[in-house]
């Protein structure tokens, strides 16, 4: 599922971003057809990853004192004793939380502009929304790939 | 210090006077009429009536003369500077390749008998021809379109040999009539000025449209030596030399006339040529189909067709702004009027009362692609292209008319092609028909006149339909007439007949090769403004599938391949390939928009999956967070 999830998200990346920065024009023709294709499967995949992942990745005690911290600071309490951090672990969870909370504002930003719903200001908003949401994704996707094949090869 | 002050005084008069007289002199080139005093009452036009010589005219002259426009509205309208406009300027003025602007419609040379249909103009458009590149002289060319001229232009010029400037001394100019558009009167008759045309009245023309004139006779009768200021019978009884009769009490007590003159053109008055008819297999009555949005809405043609004194008047294209001087053309476009302006800048939208747009759920990318009247002008098309009419190329509003939807020439529409400017329009085409010499890959047209009396002699026997449609041409017919011309006519490289996107000629043996697509047989297309429909019968109003469809008219329709050729008569080409894009990638788009409501099931699910844990996960979180706030483990 991960695997078609990456394969997909390069598609998309590729198709979405190469017209725009390389070529200065919006995408068309058969990479908007490859874009379009491989969207809802991307989708799907994010959805199912989310369902089979999000309970390993949810951030617990020993990830980090780091948040401990926090939380006592913000209750006023003393933390006790310190675990040592999890390690990429961490960064791992972070990122996956973070690709799921950008896969919606990713996804929703397009699909509402394809119902006659919103006029051209806000279709411009919206392929906005999509771009930048886009590139910070696909970031936040290529730093999780390198911690989890890091984690995989400890 | 006396005698400094003086001088410095006497050097400076004449910088307090010249000022003053250059004011004077500008003022002075613009007539009466040229400059509004700011009341948008229309003056009243109770004027003196003044001959081409200058003379005013009175009811018991004689020999009665027509009122000359140039002379009467001359008198108050710089008459010099109305004629470099638009409508008069073409092949007489030179305005600059670049101030002709974008191709528009061509007056067609249609002729059945000799199996022509060929678009020609004074103005440089690329695709066209000149009319003496197809024989046509200027006095020609006036006898055959000077019906839905205005005047003006060329038909001022005196012509080009000795035998047509005396024709045009007996004829007369063709001047500028000002009352084609001006005229207010209800009485106003612009199908006599057609009619006075092909008697060649020149003269006369502009006179005989109003209702207190009555034209009679013909100047196509008279001698070369006619002089109409001093009129002789002509000897032939049954020839009637060309005169005029004013009505009776036309003429006030001062031998004035009242005109009933209009600065703001009514709609009729353009109609006169710019009419337009689709013939969709329906009844193609008028009481059937709707007007253009913008006059059911309350506008009028000039409302955005607008023009100074200079008479540059606004086509109302994107672009024109770069080519015209018109100041208001950049915001008498689709564009200038129904959008806003750039940020910052003074606001133009709404301009005219024009609603702006929302364009409701179409992606931004269509604007870059498309015309706004792709989607919104000319008829909703059709799975096959459909003949339309127009005033110029049909002789639309003159007696006599041929009513009959195959006659020549044949203007299909709408078909959607790529403009230069790389976006998508809705055009009318014709498929050019003629007779031409090539040498090299240089394709000349031979003369009308050439054609006629050589063709027309081989195609004699053919019965040609009632319709105005042209015959059916074999291949048989298509040989003779080559071989004809080539032995008739002085044929420098090879003759050969383009048609339908082909050109035919005859190999060394002497049998007929067809070369398609040649590009000397292009076809000759001009983009369609009008009729604009309105929002609720736009392309695309209903769903994506209006153009994004497998069978959407908008990439396949048909585009019939007119030609009277028998073999291939009936072919068609399709829409796509005159958008300049790859067949099987539209249809390939097409039919993916059959997965389209799939894609948004399937993302909107996969959202809300995303959404729920989210917010699942987050909702424990904040049970942990609120936990450890109140000291619980």
């Amino acid at each position: 599922m991960y695997l078609v999830a990456v394969v997909c998200g390069a598609v998309l990346a590729i198709t979405g971003f190469y017209p725009v920065l390389i070529k200065g024009e919006h995408i068309s023709g058969y990479l908007m057809m490859l874009h379009a294709t491989c969207a809802p499967v991307f989708a799907a995949c994010m959805a199912a990853l989310a369902v089979m992942w999000a309970g390993r990745c949810r951030f617990e005690r020993f990830d980090c004192p780091l948040t401990a911290r926090l939380v006592s600071w913000l209750g006023g309490k003393e933390t006790g004793d310190e675990v040592a951090c999890g390690g990429s672990g961490v960064g791992q969870k972070a990122l996956f939380w973070l690709l799921i909370v950008l896969s919606l504002p990713l996804i929703l930003s397009i699909v509402l502009s394809m119902f006659p719903l919103f006029g051209t200001h806000y279709q411009n908003l919206f392929l906005g929304i999509h771009r930048y949401v886009a590139a910070v994704f696909v970031l936040a996707a290529a730093l999780h790939m390198v911690l989890l094949f890091r984690t995989r090869s400890k | 210090m006396r005698r400094i002050l003086i001088l410095t005084g006497i050097l400076c008069l004449p910088l307090l006077v010249c000022p003053w007289r250059v004011a004077a002199a500008e003022s002075e080139q613009k007539m009466l009429g040229d400059e509004s005093d700011g009341s948008r009452a229309h003056p009243i036009h109770l004027i003196p009536l003044m001959t081409e010589e200058g003379e005013k005219v009175s009811p018991d002259d004689d020999p009665l003369l027509p009122f000359s426009t140039s002379k009467t509205c001359g008198a108050c309208h710089s008459y010099s500077t109305v004629t470099k406009g638009w409508h008069f300027n073409a092949g007489v003025v030179d305005i600059g390749i670049e101030a002709h602007g974008r191709v528009g419609q061509p007056w067609i040379l249609a002729d059945a008998r000799t199996g022509i249909q060929i678009p020609i103009s004074y103005r440089p458009w690329p695709g066209v021809f000149k009319p003496e590149q197809v024989g046509l002289s200027r006095l020609l060319f006036l006898k055959i379109f000077g019906r839905h001229i205005p005047g003006g232009g060329v038909g001022e010029q005196p012509g080009e040999e000795p035998s047509q400037i005396m024709r045009s001394m007996v004829s007369g100019k063709l001047e500028a009539n000002c009352l084609s558009c001006h005229d207010a009167d209800p009485g106003h008759n612009q199908a006599e000025y057609a009619a006075q045309v092909v008697r060649e009245n020149f003269r006369w023309a502009a006179a005989a449209t109003c209702s207190f004139a009555a034209v009679t006779g013909s100047a196509k009768d008279m001698p070369d030596t006619y002089d109409p200021m001093m009129p002789e019978p002509p000897d032939d009884p049954k020839l009637v030399a060309p005169a005029i009769a004013y009505r009776a009490g036309a003429f006030d007590s001062e031998k004035r006339v009242l005109l009933n003159i209009e600065r703001e053109s009514a709609a009729n008055r353009c109609y006169f040529c710019h009419s337009n008819m689709y013939i969709d297999g329906n009844d193609a009555e008028k009481w059937s189909s709707d007007e253009d949005i913008h006059l059911t809405a309350g506008l009028t043609c000039v409302d955005c067709h607008r023009n100074g004194i200079d008479h540059n008047i606004i086509r109302g294209y994107e672009g024109e702004a770069d080519v015209s001087a018109n100041r208001l053309s950049a915001t008498s476009s689709c564009k200038g009027c129904h959008l806003p302006g750039e940020p910052g800048a003074e606001p133009t939208a709404g301009r005219l009362g024009a609603p702006v747009p929302e364009h409701l759920g179409l992606p931004p990318v269509h604007f870059e692609r498309l015309t706004c009247t792709a989607c919104h002008s000319g008829p909703w098309p059709g799975e096959k292209t459909y003949l339309a009419k127009t005033s110029m190329a049909h002789r639309l509003g003159t007696v006599g008319v041929n009513k009959s939807a195959e006659a020549l020439p044949h203007v299909l529409a709408p078909v959607f092609a790529k403009q230069d400017d790389g976006k998508i329009a809705p055009h009318k085409l014709i498929w050019p028909a003629f007779w031409a010499d090539m040498k090299d890959a240089n394709v000349t047209p031979i003369g009308f006149d050439a054609v006629r009396q050589t063709v027309g002699k081989v195609m004699a026997k053919h019965e040609l339909p009632a319709s105005g449609d042209w015959p059916a041409l074999s291949d048989e017919n298509i040989v003779e007439a080559l071989k004809a011309l080539a032995a008739e006519q002085k044929i420098r490289g090879k003759a050969v007949y383009i048609s339908g996107g082909s050109l035919y000629s005859l190999n060394g043996s002497g049998q007929l090769e067809k070369e398609m697509d040649h590009p000397a047989a292009r076809p000759y297309m001009w983009p369609i403004a009008h009729d604009v429909r309105p929002a609720a019968q736009a392309l695309g109003v209903r769903y994506c599938t209006d153009c994004h469809a497998t069978d959407a008219p908008f990439f396949f329709g048909a585009v019939a391949v007119d030609t009277p050729v028998a073999a291939v008569r009936d072919s068609a080409r399709e829409m796509s390939e005159f958008q300049d894009i790859d067949a099987t990638y539209a249809k390939a788009f097409a039919f993916s928009f059959v997965f389209r409501p799939m894609l948004k099931i399937v993302a909107l699910c996969s959202c809300a999956v995303l959404g729920l844990v989210l917010l699942l996960y987050g909702l424990r979180a904040l049970r942990c967070v609120v936990g450890m706030l109140s000291g619980q483990d």
